[in-house]
């Protein structure tokens, strides 16, 4: 079968998640030159376009991190020098018949190929129990399997669980959208893990081996006592009143991540589903199965092998005892806490140097402080003198009007004088006058 | 010295000098003494200092230095407190910090004569050395050691005193026969007091310090802090936990003192024991081997010629329940190991929460802030650069605005 795209496909993986979503992904990520040299562009910039694929598939966002920015993303793939497009994220498994045939429309319905990976749902299953728990869910795994296979409609936990991977559902949801002829659904081989590569190097014309996947620790699932551990923390985290925001920032993508590259003994207990519940799986498995085969879009695996029971040591009720831990892996979550803030604070700026910085900071503001104190001092002392020369200057005018006072009252005495003057010279005048006129006196 | 009391009461003009040592129930009566504060003044009693213990001032004359987190001035805390001693009017001042335990000779001679040896008596509190083992172990841990009870009990009491900083800190405090003698021999053996405790009567210890200063009967009451222990289920935890942060990450101690010591170990202390957790006991030979000691130890305090409060055969202890071993522990309850790690994200992550959402604030079971250093705002690392400009921008201001 010749499963080579046309030019201009953009290829849309949708998961659902738990279906080794996280080794396409970082086959593409780790390898994005030499996809594009050959013409293939890994859309987003980091290992899956998680925030704009929520955006996209059902307005969510991650607690703590902004929105995802989907035309942004949209953008990026109209805007790619490439002959082919690969868009990845299982998070767009959480769309309904609405946003999926928005999403498809977005990326241009004749030129949009749906690829749905599938494996078993009862070994999906404590699989996704645990990375619920490791984003912040307290459920314990029966109460769990209780409310998901038998109080669905009435619980408020998880409710993406059923949209994710009730299989059928999504494959007829996403025919829909994108047209039947247009979907892919490949069953994985556990035992032979590159089959999903090869197959998607085949439709998207990249040589065979050219995808290669770097094993992470990540992609792990938690022991029981790892899981445990987590959903105790869980409750003793939320009952401190902490937020989802802390949650995720210090403890999802924080500690957790160092947690997960601890390496578990060989005979650390595993998770193990109750039979009843792997009875429930199988059941639906088998209707799911029946669904896809006569959905019409075309199927790459076989289907039957979704419906197989699984390996006793995966079957069995929680033991009746409390789970214990190892002193190692008791001690080793605080440890990873510790290494995870440490990674904050340099990732948000190395602590000394930031002390360093704001002392500095806080020496120049002190300098100003000290300067303008300084100038404050100056003017004082500057308006102290002025006020001294007002004043001295004020005492002058007193002064001078006294002064102005005297000499007026000086004038007007010397007038008085210059009047007497006057006088005087009048009364010299006459004896002149008298002199000058002797006769008369002695006439008289 | 009779044992009903009479004849116990200190002159006026004494001060009470209570060195401890650790583990002897100093946190509980130090917790008594400053939380009645204003009653004791009605009766002429001054408990020195502004907090609990004047534990930096102490330090400060004993170590010569601060204490790890401390700032570097804080040795001018002793100065400080001899003057506060020597200018208090009260018929009688006391002084209590488990930290004079740790001086030497010249040490404690400084400390005497600068609270004036005329007038100092020394009380020495005391309890049977078994019981202060298992205590003093998980101490060492909570600071950061990594050996197991049964190498510390190894290295207590079959190793030569030498052998390493643990063994020489332990018997330095717990060879109380030497300590006595040490403190008598600088200010007199009729200056000192031993109390042995008798663990059997909650209130001894406050019965005879009200005896011992004049105050009314039932006068001193406990407050809620007590330095318990941890249980060697969660010593066992915080054991493994320093030997993956010492020897596998090999991060440095400041970190360790405020992640672990202030952060996980508050935070198990307040929580409740769980059932499933195990106690800390002591094995039969070594409660053969400390009491073999105590009897020695007994024996030289009685002749030393010091005061005695309680029975001094009360401090051997020889329980016939013992265990032939150290009890294993290779299983750790989910909740215990939880806790641990809540411990260290309530500490380590505590910065980069808002306040308003911190453990405590909202009422919500959490540690009540417990550490020697109650922040009463939030510290420097607690803010962006941002924030901190900010607050002294805001200062500033003020202080221009005020200025002009």
């Amino acid at each position: 079968m010749d499963l080579l795209l046309p030019v201009g496909t953009r290829l849309l993986h949708i998961g659902p998640p738990k279906t080794a979503t996280t080794t396409l992904q970082s086959a593409f990520h780790n390898n994005r030159e030499a996809l594009n040299s050959h013409r293939v562009h890994y859309a987003g910039k980091a290992r899956q376009p998680m925030t704009a694929a929520l955006a996209a598939a059902d307005g969510s966002t991650v607690p703590g991190r902004s929105a995802g920015n989907w035309p942004r993303l949209l953008q990026e793939i109209e805007d790619a020098d490439a002959d082919r497009v690969m868009i990845s994220s299982e998070f767009f498994s959480h769309a309904d018949d609405e946003h999926a045939r928005a999403v498809v429309e977005a990326l241009g319905a004749d030129r949009t190929h749906v690829v749905i990976t599938l494996r078993p749902l009862v070994k999906i299953i404590p699989s996704q129990w645990q990375q619920y728990v490791r984003d912040r869910m307290r459920s314990a795994y029966p109460e769990w399997l209780d409310l998901m296979f038998n109080h669905a409609d009435e619980t408020t936990i998880t409710p993406t669980f059923w949209r994710r991977h009730r299989h059928d559902l999504l494959v007829r949801r996403w025919a829909e959208a994108v047209g039947k002829q247009n979907l892919t659904v490949i069953v994985l081989d556990e035992s032979q893990p590159e089959r999903l590569l090869n197959i998607v190097e085949e439709m998207l014309g990249l040589p065979l081996g050219l995808l290669v996947s770097k094993p992470d620790a990540n992609n792990r699932s938690m022991t029981l006592p790892e899981v445990e551990l987590m959903r105790e923390f869980n409750e003793q985290f939320f009952a401190n009143e902490w937020t989802s925001e802390d949650y995720t920032r210090f403890i999802r993508f924080g500690s957790t991540r160092r947690f997960m590259e601890r390496v578990p003994a060989a005979d650390e207990p595993k998770i193990t589903t109750p039979q009843w519940a792997v009875d429930r799986c199988i059941e639906l498995s088998r209707q799911m199965v029946t669904s896809i085969a006569t959905s019409g879009v075309r199927i790459l695996g076989d289907l039957e092998w979704l419906t197989v029971a699984p390996r006793a040591s995966a079957v069995g009720d929680p033991e009746e005892n409390p789970v214990v831990l190892t002193t190692e892996l008791a001690a080793r979550h605080s440890i990873d806490v510790i290494g995870a803030a440490k990674v904050l604070s340099t990732q948000e700026g190395n602590f000394p140097a930031q002390l360093a910085a704001v002392k500095q900071q806080l020496a120049a503001v002190k300098q100003q402080l000290a300067a303008v104190k300084q100038q404050l001092t100056e003017t004082k002392r500057k308006l102290a003198d002025a006020r001294k020369q007002l004043r001295a200057v004020q005492e002058r005018l007193q002064e001078t009007k006294q002064q102005l006072g005297d000499s007026e009252q000086l004038r007007s005495e010397q007038s008085i004088h210059h009047h007497t003057a006057c006088d005087l010279m009048g009364v010299v005048f006459g004896r002149v006058r008298a002199r000058l006129v002797p006769g008369r006196r002695s006439r008289g | 010295m009779s044992a009903d009391g009479a004849g116990l009461l200190l002159p006026v003009g004494t001060r009470l000098l209570h060195i401890g040592p650790q583990k002897t129930g100093t946190t509980a009566v130090q917790g008594a003494f400053h939380s009645n504060r204003a009653a004791l003044a009605e009766h002429g009693v001054h408990y020195a200092g502004k907090t609990r213990q004047p534990r930096p001032a102490a330090a400060a004359v004993v170590l010569g230095t601060a204490l790890p987190g401390f700032p570097a001035d804080s040795v001018d805390r002793w100065p400080a407190l001899v003057e506060e001693v020597r200018t208090s009017s009260a018929d009688r001042v006391v002084i209590s910090a488990e930290m004079f335990a740790n001086a030497g000779e010249a040490a404690a001679r400084t400390v005497v004569e600068a609270f004036d040896a005329n007038r100092t008596r020394v009380v020495i509190t005391l309890r049977p050395l078994a019981k202060i083992m298992p205590s003093q172990w998980q101490q060492f841990i909570q600071s950061g050691a990594h050996m197991s009870y049964a190498e510390f009990l190894d290295a207590m009491l079959d190793q030569p005193r030498d052998t390493s900083e643990h063994t020489q800190a332990f018997w330095h405090r717990h060879r109380h026969d030497e300590l006595v003698e040490r403190w008598a021999g600088v200010v007199g053996p009729d200056n000192v007091t031993v109390i042995a405790i008798d663990d059997r009567e909650r209130r001894m210890l406050l019965d005879t310090f009200e005896l011992l200063l004049g105050l009314p009967q039932g006068l001193l009451a406990y407050d809620t802090k007590s330095n318990s222990s941890l249980s060697l289920t969660e010593t066992e935890v915080f054991r493994e936990f320093n030997r993956q942060f010492f020897l596998d990450k090999q991060w440095p101690e400041e970190v360790h003192a405020a992640a672990a010591r202030y952060g996980m170990a508050t935070y198990l202390k307040n929580e409740p024991t769980l059932a499933c957790e195990e106690p800390i006991a002591t094995p039969a030979w070594a409660l053969r081997r400390a009491d073999e000691i105590a009897v020695e130890m007994t024996t030289a305090i009685r002749r030393s010629g010091v005061h005695v409060i309680g029975a001094l055969q009360d401090l051997r202890h020889l329980p016939d329940d013992a265990p032939d071993d150290v009890a294993a522990i290779d299983e750790v309850p989910v909740e215990v190991a939880a806790r641990a790690v809540m411990g260290v994200v309530w500490h380590t992550t505590m910065a980069r929460t808002p306040r308003s959402r911190r453990p405590g604030t909202m009422g919500a079971k959490a540690p009540a802030a417990k550490s020697s250093k109650p922040a009463t705002g939030p510290t420097t690392d607690e803010l962006t650069s941002a924030q901190l400009v900010g607050v002294v921008a805001g200062r500033a201001r003020r202080r221009i605005t005020r200025s002009t």
